[in-house]
């Protein structure tokens, strides 16, 4: 287990500080970035929207991905695919009961 | 250990500044901790191209690792110019780093460098421009 569940107050002001200083000129825009809090429960929720997009638990989808089914721009043309993967694994290292990937 | 948001202050920089940039939508950060976060973007470059990044950055030691990652950069017709990620592969086996390329080949490389990243789309896009595409 490698991250608290929840954040700190502390750790929340300083980063929200940090983000609003955070501009990126481009094209003629300034951009913000818009930052989310992943603790746990945003983290399942996450985790479950993917699951209710693609028809499918986490664990099929897992079972797919280490088979190689989503591989390439083909298979997994957003990168979604990517970022399911990478949420479970932030999941799997926190403790919470998901599949883990191969 | 580093702080998350410089580290993707620096990566963004170094992707718009690969090539002039048409339009990007915010950034979009996920925090998990005080030391690690998702960061998730998309750009299109001057030609049309867009790349689409997924960085999963884990900054708790000296060097910011990237646990997770996909970099997909197409040409402005939606073409594959490149893409890395670190996906299983459909013929099976452990996931390990590679890229895809243009002409369809899958090749063992990668993490990348985002310097090399933005050297390809900086090359990339001066060659659409000057219509050698």
């Amino acid at each position: 287990m490698d991250t608290p569940a929840r954040m700190s107050a502390e750790t929340i002001a300083r980063i929200t500080a940090e983000a609003a200083q955070m501009t990126i000129a481009v094209g003629g825009q300034t951009l913000r970035p818009v930052v989310t809090w992943l603790d746990d429960e945003a983290l399942a929720c996450r985790l479950a929207t993917f699951e209710q997009r693609y028809g499918m638990s986490s664990a099929e989808f897992l079972r797919r991905y280490n088979a190689g089914e989503y591989d390439g721009p083909e298979a997994d043309p957003d990168l979604a695919f990517v970022e399911w993967a990478g949420l479970l694994a932030l999941a799997a290292r926190a403790g919470m009961n998901v599949p883990e990937r191969a | 250990m580093r702080d998350p948001l410089p580290y993707i202050d620096d990566v963004l920089r170094i992707l718009a500044g690969a090539a002039p940039v048409r339009a990007m939508d915010p950034p979009a950060i996920d925090v998990r901790s005080d030391w690690r976060c998702i960061l998730s973007c998309a750009l299109t470059y001057a030609d049309g191209s867009r790349l689409d990044v997924r960085l999963f950055i884990d900054c708790s030691g000296a060097v910011p690792v990237w646990l997770e990652y996909g970099f997909q950069y197409r040409d402005a017709r939606g073409a594959l110019r490149a893409r890395w990620d670190q996906a299983p592969h459909r013929a099976g086996g452990k996931p390990y780093p590679h890229v895809h390329l243009a002409d369809g080949r899958v090749v063992p490389g990668g993490p990348p460098r985002l310097r090399d990243v933005a050297a390809l789309i900086r090359d990339a896009v001066a060659r659409a421009l000057a219509g050698e595409e």
